[in-house]
This record gives structure tokens, sequence and C-alpha cells, in this order.
């Protein structure tokens, strides 16, 4: 997920709990990587999961893509 | 004595919580929803505003054009979609709002969820509209004086954003819980 200047801190904590399960601690500490580093991984899968991970994130407004492990 | 207004939300069952908005907040948001839903609607693949730009994002980097094919083929099976869960999310606030009692609007979680999301929908498309583009401009966006009215909307979604974040966020499984 990457860093963008427009959504809140507090939603998009709320958004990485909601979607994945985090703890308030893990969320927070997901938000601040992707705030200080401009981007951070969130989440992980097979392809088809994590298309379906980007499709909730971007239905949240946020911008998420995909990257290969390898 | 400073005058105090009830919160903006406030949760009344388990279900069921209370979205306090004037019948001007009511008209000034339907209006821009339905501009926001026109926009969404019109929002397919090489036809979208700048302005929605952020409402759909790439899903792939496009470091090369193998990630330029693959975005192409997300955004063919995912843009219609999302499209529509956008355009069905402010058609449900919408629908909340006509049966407004007073400056009371009863809303389910799933309709309390719709709102955020097209509160959200609603601030980032305004952020486009308002040349935001990183820390500096954001900064610049919050400071009230001479402020444009897309720019007191902007505000004000973001207050009222974290008031519904905040009571979404009481529904989360607690951690550690032992009910």
């Amino acid at each position: 997920m990457w860093n963008d200047p427009v959504n809140l801190m507090s939603y998009v904590t709320y958004v990485l709990q909601k979607l994945f399960g985090y703890s308030a601690e893990k969320a927070t500490e997901l938000m601040l990587a992707v705030h200080h580093e401009g981007r951070a991984n969130v989440a992980s899968g097979n392809r088809e999961q994590c298309e379906m991970h980007v499709f909730r994130l971007h239905e949240h407004g946020l911008w998420a893509t995909l990257e290969g492990a390898g | 004595m400073a005058f105090r207004r009830k919160p903006p939300v406030e949760r009344l069952t388990d279900d069921s919580w209370i979205v306090r908005l004037q019948a001007d907040e009511r008209e000034v948001l339907s209006h821009i929803m339905n501009q926001l839903d026109e926009l969404v609607e019109n929002a397919q693949i090489g036809s979208e505003s700048a302005l929605v730009d952020r409402l759909f994002p790439p899903a792939f980097t496009h470091h090369d054009a193998q990630h330029e094919q693959l975005d192409e083929e997300y955004q063919r099976l995912m843009r219609d979609e999302l499209i529509t869960a956008r355009r069905t999310a402010i058609s449900e606030v919408l629908g909340t709002f006509d049966l407004a009692e007073g400056g009371n609007i009863t809303m389910s979680h799933g309709q309390l969820t719709a709102f955020l999301q097209t509160l959200n929908a609603l601030r980032v498309t305004l952020a486009s509209a308002l040349g935001i583009i990183d820390d500096d401009s954001a900064a610049d966006a919050d400071d009230q004086s001479d402020a444009s009215p897309e720019q007191h909307l902007y505000i004000w979604s973001g207050w009222m954003l974290e008031w519904v974040v905040g009571a979404l966020a009481e529904t989360l499984p607690r951690e550690g819980g032992t009910s």
C-alpha cells in the first residue's frame, strides 16, 4: 500500500483492521510504515487473493498495488 | 458557556447509529454525492476524469510493459465492479437521507459503512479538485482562513469521517477479550 497525503491515519488504521483482522497495534504499525516510508507490504497471498485484497483497498479509497514475491 | 452540539454519530444499539446532519448539511451532501455518482458512473476505462483518478488507481506499478499489460487486464476485469460498488454505497447513503427525522438519520452497520466509504471517496475527490498532492498542500488545505466552499467541505468531511471511523472502530473484535 502506498502513502497519500489525503487519507486520515485513523481511517487507514481502521480499514487495515477491518479488512485483514489486524490488531490495532499491528494496523497502526503498518499505517505508520506507509506514512513514513512511502509504502509497506500490508498483505500477501496467491495472485487471486492479492487481487481481491487490492480491490477491497481500492474500494476504500486506498492506493494498493500487487507485486510478485520473486 | 460554549454551545455544544450532540455528537454527530452516536450508537443506539448493536446495529444502529444516529447520524446527526442538519437539513442544510444534508442538502449540500446530497448535491455533492449526486455529482460524485455521475463522475463515478462515467469512469469507465479510458474515459475517466482526473478528478476521480485516485478512486480508480492502478493495481500494478507500471515499471514495465508486462506490468502495464497486467494492469490493463486487472482494470478490464475489476473496473465495472468497483464502479458498481461505489455507486451502490452512494445510493445507500442517499436513501438514508430521505428517511431523516429532523436532523437524525438512523443507519445500520452496513449503511454507516457505506457512509464511511462515500465520505472518504468524496474527500479524496475534493483533494484532487483542490490540488492536494503532498503533505504541504494537504496542510494548506486544512487552513480555514480564506477557504473556498470546496475547501470547507474537504475539512468538514475529514471531521465527520473521524466520527464515523470512531463509531465503526468500536465494532471491531476486541483484542484478547473474554466475551
